[in-house]
């Protein structure tokens, strides 16, 4: 017996079986005790917090029961799952995953609030996304080119009623249903309206008074412009809470990208291209960024 | 001059009746003076001291990002922050790397992504005992809580643990810190940081994806409030015991949030054409409810307004149901429900689509009181891009598996078997036109709840739909039809009142003004659906007002406009067709104790289908023969219902 009890073997047996025994008190982790599931406190607490979040009401004891019932049922799919290795190789798993992670990073990404000068330079070097379009002001006649009116072609109409609106005469022009005229508008809301064409044509007019004709998808119009407020920068004052919101999305694509590429640092990548295929240098490059 | 006389008369009666009142023992000042004294000054603009809308915004009430559980899962990149950028206007890098951008920017967008498992990191309340148990997230706990520099400490350590591998395991699944934002208060955050009251709307929303056994019961909500309120809430999903696929348990829902929060929400329904039939139920639902009063009183009261016309079909009508309207076969998806797992039967299809859903509420009516199919329509994309796109030259297709590229109109959208919903039979669908005062959450939200709006199918035609008894001819004869609509009758989405007379017969103003980068309008119609007395349905088409010199011929049915398409350089002329259209409609049979809906629909002449400018960008050759090349792109205003006096 002592002969027994001195061997190297059984202190290494009775080593293990201490380390194991020692092992099962310790790690009383719902998780990871193989067959068994243990549904703990606090995810009792969160299911009922969701319910609760969901209609404005605890749960009733049936419907708790319910809900355990089905984080169960969950839990065993889920380690079936595991077990039978159907995590690896789905696409839809490793998307969900990968956009776990751009997300937990993106997440984690909160900034200290910009400074004046970030956002000064921000604008000063955007000025051109943020500018305030040009304003037109003005009124137009039109002219149908399908109204059967005698011999004269629409673009000869339109000359005699310009003729006649430069000389003062109140002219209605064809019945339409677009506006008369409009006030204090940029090109792009002419054009929701008018056409971009004729938009475009109207504030590059020249002159005063009765101008035209300019053709749009509608047929001819004779305009006025009454008034112009040329395009101008905003104070960032004006538009402060736009800059602030556009410079943090642009920070935020910034450090994500700085993020991949730091992960991707610790990688070697080798490609390996099937007969008869090839591969661009560059990927295709985006006109604009962000 | 006019103009002057009349500013004098209300000068002077502005000062003179007061001064004569005090001063001589005269309150009653003439009629005369009165009737100057409240003459609108004819002023530059036509709608001041006006109360009704006069511009028609528009928008997608149905877009998807990558936060949408199957957006994703296709490979979709885009943020809510993307969506409402690429809405104003914006040009975005699509997921799949093609510059996108839209022709015109929209006026108001929802971002509505699946409930079901929205949310990586849903905000456990109960997950901070484990966080802070470590001693790490213990430590950053506290810093956080400290907020300011003590808080950027901490994200940056934690990135940089990240980066290292060296990130606690056991914080990395426990969610909890303020870092782990709930994905629904990202979404909430996206739409406050880009509603701008006046220039864009930006709604809060999520879809109700109920798909019981494929069967498409999908509703978007959408929310009037901001994020204080939708913020207070969690979204109700269609899975239980948490959720359900059942209506009317949302519909439990929607009133539990207004009650809780004071809010108001609506629930926007689609795709009747992919529910097998169980969209407008007639006696009894899918899940078991009898359709009584307090059902239909229910329905009519959470579901104001219906998305007629999306990227999966055109819900309007179907050829077998209205066999006499040559326009009904129109993108249509008819195979089987959503995932093709039950095929289609022909008597699924009158409780699928708009016109007949609009019969069988009627029908409904009679029998328990209450209508509650009376809805109003848009139409949305549904797109899963992020990118509300319905132009026919400017398709990003469902998801981005579909976006372009030379190949995608090979690639079913959805297989099974044999069966599949191929690529090409996307239809670039749709838009919402509404009649808002104002470009606010408020008054958006409220035009739908008066049903006040119109579906496209893209293109941004304006659509004016008056009913009254008292319109005539020379009411068409005006710059502004809507004058004579608003104070003659209703418009879209309303209900005429009691005939005057016993013998009054329903009048009716359309209008219509092309979209300025799309094809001419070739008519406009009036479908009307009665029911008879003994409860059977009918429906009936009328051409209301068309371009060009055409007559109807012997079979009462007017000639087609024609069609100035060249399909292989996916382009159109103009020359046919007209840009504007109105006219004023009496309806010839109609009968006082019969109550009937009315709706408008404007067709615009024959353009090219997206798929021709596929063709043409791409250079396929040998498409398979069904593939549909040339589209009459249309709109469908919201109805206006007659309901006889109860005796």
């Amino acid at each position: 017996m002592n002969r027994l009890l001195r061997e190297p073997l059984v202190h290494f047996l009775l080593g293990g079986a201490l380390l194991f025994i020692l092992y099962g008190l310790v790690s009383g982790d719902e998780s990871y005790a193989p067959d068994r599931i243990v549904v703990g406190a606090d995810r009792v607490t969160e299911l009922a917090t969701t319910f609760q979040r969901t209609w404005s009401r605890p749960p009733t004891d049936h419907e708790l029961r319910s809900l355990v019932n089905d984080f169960v049922d969950e839990e065993v799919l889920y380690r079936e799952a595991l077990a039978l290795g159907l995590d690896r190789d789905d696409l839809v798993i490793r998307r969900r995953m990968r956009q776990k992670v751009e997300y937990l990073h993106s997440d984690l990404a909160e900034f200290a609030p910009p400074t004046e000068a970030e956002l000064a330079e921000y604008l000063a070097s955007n000025h051109d996304v943020y500018q305030v379009p040009a304003q037109v002001t003005f009124q137009q006649i039109y002219v149908n080119p399908g109204a059967k009116t005698g011999d004269a072609s629409p673009y000869e109409r339109a000359e005699t009623i310009l003729a006649g609106l430069r000389s003062g005469q109140a002219i209605d022009g064809d019945l339409t249903m677009l506006p008369a005229g409009m006030r204090s508008v940029s090109e792009s809301e002419i054009g929701s309206t008018f056409g971009a064409l004729f938009a475009a044509d109207l504030v590059a007019l020249q002159g005063v008074g009765w101008l035209g004709p300019v053709a749009s998808s509608f047929g001819l119009h004779l305009v006025h412009i009454d008034k112009r407020l040329p395009a101008r920068t905003p104070e960032l004052d004006e538009i402060r809470r736009e800059i602030a919101r556009d410079f943090d999305s642009l920070r935020r694509k910034q450090k994500n990208k700085e993020f991949l590429n730091k992960l991707r640092a610790r990688y070697e990548v080798e490609v390996r291209m099937p007969e008869g295929e090839s591969l661009a240098e560059e990927p295709l490059a985006p006109s604009m960024e962000g | 001059m006019i103009e002057r006389a009349h500013f004098i008369l209300v000068c002077l009666t502005l000062f003179v009746l007061p001064l004569s009142s005090a001063l001589a023992n005269d309150p009653m000042p003439s009629e005369e003076s009165l009737a100057g004294a409240f003459k609108t000054v004819d002023t530059f603009s036509p709608y001041a001291g006006r109360n009704f809308p006069v511009q028609v915004l528009w928008g997608d009430t149905h877009v998807h990002t990558g936060l949408s559980m199957d957006a994703g899962a296709f490979g979709a990149t885009t943020t809510p922050d993307d969506a409402y950028r690429f809405a104003k206007g914006q040009e975005l890098m699509s997921s799949t790397g093609v510059p996108a951008r839209l022709s015109k920017p929209l006026d108001f967008l929802v971002v509505a992504d699946h409930s079901d498992n929205m949310g990586f990191f849903p905000l456990l309340a109960a997950g901070t005992p484990s966080f802070l148990a470590d001693p790490t997230g213990r430590r950053w706990y506290d810093m956080i809580k400290a907020g300011g520099q003590e808080g950027v400490k901490v994200a940056v350590e934690v990135i940089q643990r990240f980066s290292n591998n060296t990130f606690p395991e056991a914080l990395a699944s426990t969610p909890g810190t303020t870092a782990y934002r709930d994905t629904w208060e990202q979404i909430i955050k996206a739409a406050e940081d880009h509603n701008d009251p006046g220039n864009f709307t930006a709604f809060i929303g999520f879809e109700w994806t109920s798909n019981d056994m494929g069967n498409n019961l999908h509703r978007v909500v959408m929310y009037r409030d901001g994020g204080h309120k939708a913020s207070m809430v969690e979204p109700y999903s269609t899975v239980k015991p948490q959720g359900s696929p059942d209506p009317t348990k949302l519909w439990d829902w929607l009133e539990a949030y207004e009650a809780k929060t004071g809010g108001r929400i609506m629930a926007l329904a689609h795709n009747g054409n992919l529910s097998n039939g169980i969209m407008f139920p007639m006696k009894k639902t899918y899940f078991g409810h009898k359709v009584n009063e307090a059902y239909a009183t229910r329905r009519a009261r959470w579901e104001p307004i219906y998305e007629v016309t999306q990227i999966k079909g055109d819900g309007e009508t179907h050829p077998a149901l209205s066999p006499n309207d040559e326009f009904a076969d129109y993108e249509t998806w008819d195979q089987g429900n959503l995932d093709l797992s039950t095929l289609k039967e022909e008597k699924m299809l009158q409780f699928e689509y708009a016109r007949s859903g609009l019969g069988v509420g009627m029908q409904v009516e009679n029998r328990v009181g209450v209508n509650p199919y009376k809805f109003g329509m848009i139409g949305a994309t549904d797109s899963h891009t992020g990118l509300a796109t319905a132009g026919e030259d400017n398709f990003f297709g469902k998801h981005s598996g579909g976006e372009p590229n030379a190949d995608r109109w090979k690639h079913p959208m959805a297989k099974i078997g044999d069966l599949s919903y191929e690529s090409y039979n996307l239809a670039a669908s749709g838009l919402a036109g509404v009649w808002a005062k104002e470009n606010t959450r408020a008054a958006i939200f409220d035009a739908m709840m008066r049903k006040e709006t119109y579906a496209t199918t893209g293109p941004r035609m304006t659509v004016r739909f008056f009913g009254g008894w008292e319109f005539e001819a020379s009411d068409a004869l005006t710059r502004q039809p809507a004058g004579a609509g608003y104070s003659k009758g209703v418009p879209m989405g309303g209900d005429l009142s009691a005939p005057p007379e016993d013998s009054s017969i329903p009048s009716f103003l359309v209008a219509a003004r092309k979209d300025p980068i799309s094809g001419n309008l070739d008519r406009i119609q009036v479908v009307k659906i009665w029911v008879d007395k003994s409860n059977t349905r009918h429906e009936k088409v009328y051409d209301v007002v068309w371009a060009g010199d055409r007559s109807p011929g012997a079979d009462g049915k007017l000639p087609s406009v024609g069609s100035t398409v060249d399909i292989p350089n996916a382009t159109w002329t103009n020359t046919i067709g007209e840009p504007e259209l109105v006219g004023v409609w009496q309806d010839p049979a109609f009968d006082a104790k019969q109550p009937a809906s009315y709706y408008a629909r404007v067709l615009e002449i024959p353009t090219p289908r997206w798929m021709a400018y596929e063709a043409k960008r791409y250079g396929l050759t040998n498409l398979p023969e069904e593939v549909e090349m040339v589209t009459q792109e249309r709109a469908y205003t919201s109805p206006i219902w007659y309901t006889p006096k109860k005796k």
